[in-house]
Order: C-alpha cells, then sequence, then structure tokens
C-alpha cells in the first residue's frame, strides 16, 4: 500500500498551499515552478488560493463582548463563573416571563375575589334576576341613556379602580364570568378605553367576553355602528363567545336599571357582601379560575424566552 | 505613565509573574479581543467562546511561570486554541449560524456608516464577502478550520500548529490545503462578491 502511495501520480495542486506559505523545499519549490510556468490552470489555481488566504487573514476581529480582567475571587476560587451565568439578555426574559406570571396569578385573584363578591347575584340573587333584567325592556333605555346614568355607575366606579382590569368592561361588570376570568386578564391589560365606551354602547359588554382579543373589540362599540341596536345581546354582540358573561352583566344593568345605583357601582375588588357565603358554585369558580391561571403562568414561565 | 508609551508584553509578563495581578490585566486588555475572536471562530457559539476565552486567561496565569519567552501574543492564542478545544468537547455545538452572526455583526463600526450611493455598495459587499467567508470557515470541519485560522489569520508556522495540535507537519499541510480548497471554492461561487473585496484591496 506504502508503494503504491509513492508511486501514484501527486497532484502538483496538492503542494499549492506550501508552495505559497514557503514550506517546499528548495527543490520542491524549483519543480513546482516550473509545473507553473508549464501550467496555465496551475498558476492560476495558485493565484486563486493565495487570493483565499488574503482574504482569510483580512478577516476583522470583533470586539470582545465583554472584559475577561481576571478578580482575586477568581484567582482564588480557580473557577470562572460561567458566560451562562452572567447576566444576560436571556436572563431578563426570563425574570419578566416569571414577572409576567406573578402578575398573571395576582390579576386573576383579585378578578376572582371581585367574582367572589359579585357572585351574589350569580348564586344568591339567581338568575332569575338575570333572567328578567335581561328580558327587562328598563334594562335597554337604562343603557341607553348615556354617561353619568345610573346605568353607567358600574362601569364608571370600575374605571376608578387602580387595578388594570378596571380597563376592561368585563371585569367591571360585577358577574363576570370565573370561566373568562384568565382571559380578561389578559384583555383588561391591553386595552385602552374606558369602561364608560361600553356604557354608552346598546350592547356594550358582550364583547369583553371574547377571550384575549377582547380587547380590540372595545373600540369598534365606541363608535357604535358596529353595535345593533337591537337590544338583543345574543345577536348584537359582534363576538360569538358572548354568552359567557351575558347573563351576569345584564344582571348588572338590572340593578341598576331598578333604581340601585350604588350596589352596582361597587368596584371591583370592593368588599361587597355575599349572603349565601362560599356554595359549590363559588368554589368550582374559584378552583376553575386557579387553575386556569396558573396553566398561563407555568406556560410563561416553561416556554422558551422571547427571542432566545 | 506617557501616554503612548505602553509597557511591553515582556515587562508586563514579568511583573505579572511576580503576582501582579493589573499588570496581568493590562495583557488581557490588550489580548481579549484576538484571544475571544479565535475562541468564536473555532467554536461558533458565543457563550462557549466567552467560556473559553475566560478560561485561557486563567490557564495563562495560572501557566505564567512556565512561560520562557517569545511571543506573548502566540502563546496565549496556543492556549485558547486548546481551551477552545476543550470546550468543544464540552459543550454541543448549535445555533453556530446564527451566534456567528450575532458575533460578527458588530463588528462593523460606526464610523463605516455610508454616505453615499457608491459608498454603500462597497459596504455592503464588503460586509455581504465577510459574512460569506465566515460562514465559510465555520463549514469547516474542527481540525482544518483551526489549522487555516492559525496560519492564515494568527500567523502561525505550520511547525507550532504541529506541535500545538499534536499532530505531524504533513497532517498540518494537508489540513490547511484541504481547508483553503474548500474556502477558494465558495469564494468562486460568488465572483462579484471575490471581485468587489479585491477592488476594496486594492
Amino acid at each position: 500500500m506504502a508503494l503504491l502511495t509513492r508511486f501514484r501520480k501527486r497532484d502538483p495542486r496538492e503542494d499549492a498551499s506550501a508552495y505559497i506559505d514557503g514550506q517546499l523545499g528548495a527543490a520542491e519549490c524549483a519543480r513546482f515552478e516550473a509545473g507553473m510556468a508549464k501550467d496555465a490552470a496551475l498558476a492560476r489555481y495558485v493565484q486563486e488560493l493565495r487570493g483565499t488566504r488574503q482574504a482569510i487573514a483580512a478577516l476583522p476581529d470583533a470586539p470582545a463582548p465583554r472584559s475577561f480582567r481576571l478578580t482575586q475571587a477568581m484567582l482564588q476560587g480557580q473557577r470562572v463563573p460561567s458566560a451562562a451565568a452572567a447576566p444576560r439578555p436571556l436572563f431578563a426574559l426570563r425574570v419578566a416571563q416569571v414577572a409576567a406570571a406573578v402578575g398573571i396569578v395576582g390579576l386573576a385573584i383579585a378578578v376572582v375575589a371581585d367574582m367572589t363578591g359579585g357572585s351574589s347575584t350569580t348564586t344568591s340573587n339567581t338568575l332569575t334576576a338575570a333572567q328578567d333584567s335581561a328580558s327587562s325592556p328598563v334594562r335597554e333605555s337604562a343603557k341607553a341613556t348615556g354617561p353619568g346614568t345610573g346605568a353607567n355607575a358600574p362601569a364608571a366606579a370600575g374605571a376608578t379602580t387602580a387595578s388594570g382590569a378596571a380597563t376592561s368592561p368585563a371585569v367591571a361588570a360585577p358577574g363576570y364570568s370565573a370561566t373568562n376570568g384568565a382571559q380578561a386578564a389578559g384583555a383588561a391589560t391591553a386595552s385602552p378605553t374606558p369602561t364608560p365606551t361600553a356604557a354608552t354602547s346598546p350592547t356594550p359588554r358582550a364583547p369583553a367576553t371574547g377571550p384575549g382579543p377582547a380587547a380590540t373589540p372595545v373600540p369598534p362599540n365606541t363608535g357604535g355602528p358596529t353595535a345593533a341596536p337591537t337590544g338583543n345581546t345574543s345577536s348584537a354582540a359582534p363576538q360569538p363567545p358572548a354568552t359567557g358573561a351575558e347573563s351576569p352583566q345584564t344582571t348588572a344593568d338590572a340593578a341598576g336599571s331598578i333604581g340601585e345605583p350604588a350596589a352596582p357601582a361597587r368596584a371591583p375588588g370592593s368588599a361587597v357582601q355575599d349572603d349565601s357565603g362560599p356554595g359549590a358554585a363559588r368554589v368550582a369558580e374559584i378552583v376553575f379560575a386557579g387553575v386556569a391561571a396558573a396553566a398561563v403562568a407555568a406556560w410563561l414561565v416553561l416556554r422558551k424566552p422571547w427571542g432566545a | 505613565m506617557e501616554p503612548g508609551l505602553e509597557p511591553s508584553d515582556e515587562r508586563l509578563v514579568l511583573f505579572a509573574k511576580d503576582g501582579n495581578l493589573d499588570a496581568f490585566n493590562s495583557l488581557v486588555d490588550r489580548y481579549q479581543a484576538a484571544v475571544y475572536n479565535l475562541c468564536a471562530r473555532l467554536l461558533g457559539n458565543r457563550e462557549a467562546a466567552e467560556d473559553a476565552a475566560q478560561e485561557a486567561f486563567l490557564s495563562a496565569y495560572h501557566a505564567l511561570s512556565r512561560f520562557e519567552g517569545g511571543s506573548f501574543r502566540s502563546w496565549l492564542l496556543r492556549i485558547a486554541a486548546n481551551e477552545s478545544k476543550d470546550e468543544l468537547r464540552r459543550r454541543k455545538r448549535k445555533d453556530a449560524v446564527s451566534s456567528l452572526e450575532e458575533i460578527f455583526d458588530r463588528s462593523e463600526s460606526p464610523v463605516e456608516v455610508p454616505d453615499h450611493r457608491e459608498g454603500a455598495d462597497i459596504l455592503f459587499e464588503r460586509k455581504e464577502f465577510r459574512e460569506m467567508l465566515e460562514s465559510a470557515v465555520q463549514q469547516l470541519p474542527f481540525e482544518q478550520r483551526q489549522a487555516v485560522l492559525l496560519v492564515d489569520l494568527y500567523e502561525f508556522q505550520y511547525e507550532e500548529v504541529a506541535q500545538m495540535t499534536g499532530a505531524s507537519l504533513g497532517t498540518i499541510k494537508s489540513r490547511i490545503h484541504r481547508g483553503r480548497e474548500r474556502l477558494r471554492k465558495v469564494l468562486l461561487a460568488r465572483p462579484e462578491l471575490l471581485a468587489g473585496w479585491r477592488r476594496l484591496e486594492e
């Protein structure tokens, strides 16, 4: 095998790099140059290879991303803190994720607390009140009265709370469904529209029951043209999932319409008395909201950080 | 100290050997870009390169007593090349290309912002050419990449690379030639960039 290799005709191009770098002996160098004189392709190849070497040599250095100076701590520990352990944008993103998760959980708790207070309308007052109010023509007239009326009181009160959820009409609604608690959190933070806009709409709160994007349907309501003036909440609602909060909200509206502005005007999170005590339905609501918030929080924490 | 009268490497090494950490850190300041870039090009990963560079300086400090003179830069880069190889063993290579973009995008100096069309074209060609070449270097097998970079970019002799890597001189010759040959093909595939680069070199 070695013999075969020895007698194999050697491609002169294999010596081109060594020739360029001055690594050939005198005899080899002379032989190579003689070959170039006879073979124009070989000469061109050497030129190309030389150009390649020059291009590599011209590659600029990037600045060091940080100082690599040594410290006494490094010398004593004889171990360098890993670059991965150093504060990095990735770490900041992770912190932001955790903060967002904590915020969502806190918001969900606030919503649940609010909902728990307002659930008196859904539990103790029963659905009959909601049904009554939903079918009541008075409700429609009360809603249509515009800002400053008793019907607007709940929304206005909600808007005055410190919670970000106050910007969401859905959260301002006393009987907001627990199933939408986490969604409302997202919607509330995204919605720049104050609640009075909802009150000015004939069917104000139905859009707010939508998940996540519920913030976007709010502005159309302010203009009014997209909201049907029929008074039929289910048909007028531009968002299909309007059914979740419809009844509780109409209950609140009904409360306003029957001349009790103080009751619906409670702010979210305010200590509203619960007549019935913790019932099974409320427990289920709380558990469901907690699970939903925990799921969102877990997703935020465990997912790969943005931009990573 | 008067500006422009920087102490020589030899002088700083002497102080550092006596335990003067500030003197050694002056050497770190002087060579950290070169060390980091060698690590980055060998590893293709910024985070790994940072770790390898830091380890290289730490190893160099502890090995100072064995430094017998000559080029401190070469000695340091040799340590960095070895640390990079160790780091490569420890890590899986992933996201190399994107990391490289991240690494070398920053080498664009702010003063190179073009102010007319022709200048923009030239800068664009130069940047594209450089990125293409950096990417092509990354595609080389580690041994070829190491040999080509150490010889062409860091001006090591074949014998030094052979000693550094424990390979024979013939092996080093072969690695360098094969690596350059691959890069030549890549460059020839984009003759317009190569021509633009040559214009800049003239």
